[in-house]
């Protein structure tokens, strides 16, 4: 069973459009939903999570369609962390405890403990990375299956976000678990991801396993007249210079000899999406 | 939804207590006036909509995106605030009844009069949360601030024309009882649709 399974997904708005977005996400693996502000990941969210209505398309989540899919299985952490402000970290367990059914408060205080939150301090007067721990600590003490979390390392400290993706990779060491995770922040993903989807302007430019694109795809570093020789369909993004031409291209469909630099997937975003301007 | 209730409880505490100060005070006051159907009914009104305040702050920490996270449905979401709406009229109904007692035995008047009309008072309370709830479900906060001042002023002044006019209308009987009920749920029924329908 996919965690999830999104067919032609299409949301219409006035300014923007998500256009048929079709990807699967497989148990057991983090996704990273890679793209610009604005692109689409978190319309593709909210989608999933129900806050607004598709146009055209399915969406499966765990196996049920989106609307009726169990959601005490999944835990949702969001930009803007969404607790009052005037709650503290045991007032906040006292109502999750009544939200959610298999709500573990041993799990909750372990959680709490490890990131060293206060727990008579007001949330308002937490830090960035205060909140987004306690959404993390609420997001994993009930035993949820799924993590979807939309820019949940936009903002943090290089130390929090670090030990945030930790826990990532501590969750889906079962493999029953599995993480959909929207940022801008490439190289955050590129450390956790098993397959990376990148979104531009709503539209899915690629969604592939992170390896498989390591292997794809390299960096060329040549001279002008070198490069007319590489076919234009080998080429995924271009950037030329006074001192030549430094291009993304598919490994198998360029001249034997011409010598390759691996790749990043930040690299592959950056000259995907300036190529997808031109 | 238990849960739900519970952060409102919290959320009540922490940003309304002011309010809940100055109803109670309003309502002491009605015992020593003469003519006091303004300071029965007002805290009652302003008790009604307590769900407004808390709803403000709601908005601006986008609780609701992250409330459509949790094993709830938007149905349970706006039946809580429904219920908050009464627990608030009901916790001023009854402080309004202790003081309507003092009152009557102060006056020497028929107790079950101040039964009466605290339970008149109760059925008007509940115009502010038939009233604003499906507004603020249907749009935002922010487009709703007009039915809130349009329904907090409108009480204010309906209440100020009886106390002057030294009469409280009797709705204690089973028809204003039943009206308020039916238009109770007519407005949830409302607020129910428009909420399910809205994208957050």
């Amino acid at each position: 069973m996919n965690a999830i399974e999104i067919k032609g997904l299409t949301k219409h708005y006035k300014d923007f459009s998500l256009d048929k977005l079709t990807l699967t996400l497989p148990t057991g693996c983090i996704m990273g939903l890679v793209g610009e502000n604005g692109a689409g990941k978190s319309t593709t969210i909210k989608l999933i999570l129900g806050m607004i209505k598709k146009n055209e398309g399915t969406i499966t989540v765990l196996g049920k369609d989106h609307t009726i899919m169990d959601k005490e299985d999944i835990g949702i952490v969001l930009d803007e962390v969404g607790i009052p402000d005037c709650l503290n970290v045991v007032q906040v367990e006292r109502i999750m405890k009544n939200i959610y059914k298999k709500w573990d408060s041993e799990v909750y205080n372990s959680y709490i403990k490890r990131f060293d939150l206060p727990l008579k301090k007001k949330f308002k007067e937490f830090s960035k990375g205060m909140k987004m721990k306690l959404g993390m600590a609420i997001a994993l003490s009930h035993d949820p299956k799924l993590l979807i979390l939309d820019e949940a390392t936009a903002g943090l400290d290089p130390v929090v976000r670090d030990d945030l993706l930790d826990i990532f990779t501590e969750f889906t060491r079962d493999e029953t678990h599995s993480i959909l995770i929207s940022s801008h922040i490439v190289s955050d993903l590129e450390k956790i991801c098993d397959y990376i989807a990148f979104i531009n302007k709503g539209k899915l430019m690629l969604c592939e396993d992170k390896d498989a694109l390591y292997e794809q795809y390299g960096v060329v570093h040549m001279s002008c007249a070198d490069f007319e020789a590489i076919s234009p369909d080998a080429i995924k993004g271009k950037k030329i210079t006074p001192y030549g031409v430094e291009a993304i291209v598919r490994r198998d469909s360029i001249p034997e000899g011409v010598k390759f630099s691996p790749i990043s997937i930040e690299e592959l975003f950056v000259f995907m999406v300036k190529e997808a301007r031109v | 939804m238990k849960g739900l209730i519970l952060k409102d409880l919290y959320m009540v505490w922490n940003y309304c207590k002011t309010v809940v100060f100055v109803c109670i005070i309003f309502l002491a006051s009605s015992v020593f006036v003469e003519g006091s159907f303004f300071f029965s009914v007002y805290p009652m009104v302003i008790a009604g909509i307590i769900p407004f305040t808390i709803m403000v702050y709601e908005e601006k920490i986008k609780w609701a995106p992250y409330c459509q996270s949790f094993p709830i449905t938007r149905k349970q979401v706006v039946t809580e605030k429904y219920i908050l709406s009464l627990l608030c009229i009901l916790f001023a109904a009854a402080v309004s009844l202790c003081f309507a007692v003092i009152r009557a035995i102060i006056n020497s008047v028929d107790i079950f009069a101040a039964f009466s009309s605290v339970i008149s008072t109760v059925t008007i309370a509940l115009i502010g949360p038939i009233v604003m709830l499906p507004f603020i479900f249907k749009y935002d906060v922010e487009k709703s601030r007009l039915v809130y001042y349009l329904v907090v002023g409108g009480m204010a002044g309906m209440s100020t024309f009886f106390s002057f006019e030294s009469r409280i209308p009797d709705i204690s009987n089973g028809v204003g009882i039943t009206i308020g009920a039916i238009l109770l749920v007519v407005s949830w029924t409302l607020s129910v649709k428009f909420y399910e329908n809205k994208e957050l």
